[in-house]
């Protein structure tokens, strides 16, 4: 429980950055996908029910901020989550390179799901127009937001294990 | 006589000159507006003197004050830099201040000819995905809002309220891809569908045979429900009629400026 509270809060520090740090910063209609990043995380080094249930909150605290229904990405991270829990076991997860492609693979995965979902449950016109237009710069931009966030996680790793005093013989 | 005069010569001469400036005076009394050729000579010849004398003493103060006695002028520099940054800050927020009071102004402008009761809001967030197109508006139930209540600029229509908290709100822009509204054509009274397709919109069910045109005013109709007739929905830039088929496709450009929205009127519903 405590697993998904903390990535409740994680996403929810997420999600502001999504919706009032990066359209200042950008000036762009596109904005990083660091929901999604945390997902895919989740799915590479989160074992269990608590991981599916912090995929699917998450999912959910991005349906509070986006789009008009609420669940669709809940379904949408959940069924990512699980992909990847079945993956995992087969990929070398301490390659720090797997989340960069695994980050890739999910956005191009979650604009199929969300073509699939809002084009045959909902009448959301020509979204798909809109999905894969954006789909390219989207996924450059979901790349190097998930390159920095890993790149600070190295640098944090590191710096505990120098503050760390060294094991008696 | 001639004695007397000898023995007073001093005393009289003395006088006579008292005499002769006083005349002198009392008849410069009577021109004082007038410059003497005396005063004339005296002044050209003075000017360059005084002239170089004051330059001199100019420089020989600035040599000091400037290059020599500097014990207070890092302070004061100090000081005077710090206002200079505060007083630009100042004229930044006052620049902001007239801007925001400039479309408020707008904003009321169009309530009070609208004859619809309001509640301005400012925009606090945008969607969270890139797909919607969705924003998070300062207002909710506390103030008198709820979920299909429709959301104007002065410019034209914005959207309506999907979601509803008692101090945020979610507002669905028209040029969502699911949203709809009812329109016709402001010229023509063409009736059609106009339906978001993220950064535009477009005219849905406008059948082949019907009169639009580049460059018309696309407005509400009133008949959907949610908008009141007649907000300015947007501007035809492009038609196509196929050779065949029913509809014809039209493209609107949306009047409001979604980029630079920053504050908007939600309407409650007729003015009391």
């Amino acid at each position: 429980m405590n697993i998904v509270v903390g990535y409740f809060l994680l996403g929810l520090v997420g999600i502001l950055v999504e919706t009032a740090v990066a359209p200042v910063l950008l000036h762009m209609q596109l904005t990083p996908e660091l929901l999604l990043i945390l997902v895919i995380y989740l799915g590479l080094y989160r074992q269990g029910f608590s991981g599916g249930l912090a995929a699917y909150t998450l999912g959910l605290l991005q349906d509070s901020f986006a789009g008009s229904t609420l669940g669709l990405y809940g379904l949408i991270f959940l069924t990512l989550y699980l992909i990847l829990r079945g993956l995992a076991e087969r990929l070398n997860t301490e390659s720090p390179a797997l989340l960069l492609f695994m980050v890739l693979c999910g956005t191009l995965l979650q604009a199929v799901l969300l073509i699939f979902l809002l084009g045959f449950l909902t009448d959301a016109g020509a979204v798909w127009r809109n999905i894969l237009r954006s789909l390219p710069l989207q996924a450059v931009l979901n790349l190097v937001c998930a390159w920095l966030l890993f790149s600070f996680l190295q640098l944090l790793r590191r710096h505990r294990s120098l503050r760390r005093p060294p094991r008696r013989l | 006589m001639l004695e007397l005069l000898r023995k007073y010569r001093v005393r009289l001469l003395a006088g006579c000159l008292v005499l002769t400036a006083l005349l002198f005076y009392s008849t410069n009394l009577r021109h004082q507006n007038n410059t003497t050729m005396f005063e004339k000579i005296v002044l050209q010849i003075a000017s360059p003197l005084l002239y170089g004398f004051d330059s001199t003493c100019r420089t020989a103060d600035g040599l000091w004050s400037r290059y020599l006695w500097l014990i207070d002028t890092e302070q004061q520099n100090k000081a005077l830099r710090a206002e200079n940054r505060r007083l630009r800050g100042d004229l930044t927020d006052l620049q902001e201040v007239r801007l925001a009071n400039e479309r408020l102004r707008k904003l009321l402008d169009f309530r009070e000819s609208s004859g619809l009761s309001g509640v301005a809001a400012r925009i606090i967030a945008v969607d969270a995905s890139s797909l919607f197109r969705t924003v998070l508006i300062d207002k909710g139930r506390q103030q008198g809002l709820r979920e299909g209540l429709p959301v104007v600029v002065a410019e034209g229509a914005v959207g309506r309220v999907i979601k509803c908290t008692s101090r945020q709100s979610r507002v669905l822009l028209v040029t969502d891809a699911s949203s709809t509204a009812a329109a016709l054509v402001q010229r023509s009274r063409t009736r059609a569908i106009c339906r978001g397709q993220g950064d535009y919109l477009t005219l849905e069910f406008a059948l082949r045979r019907d009169d639009i045109e580049v460059g018309d005013l696309i407005v509400t109709s009133g008949t959907g429900g949610v908008f009141p007739k007649g907000l300015v929905l947007g501007r035809t830039s492009n038609i196509e009629r196929e050779a065949y088929g029913l509809f014809q496709t039209v493209t609107v450009i949306p009047e409001v400026d979604f980029t630079r929205l920053e504050e908007v009127l939600v309407l409650l519903g007729e003015a009391s």
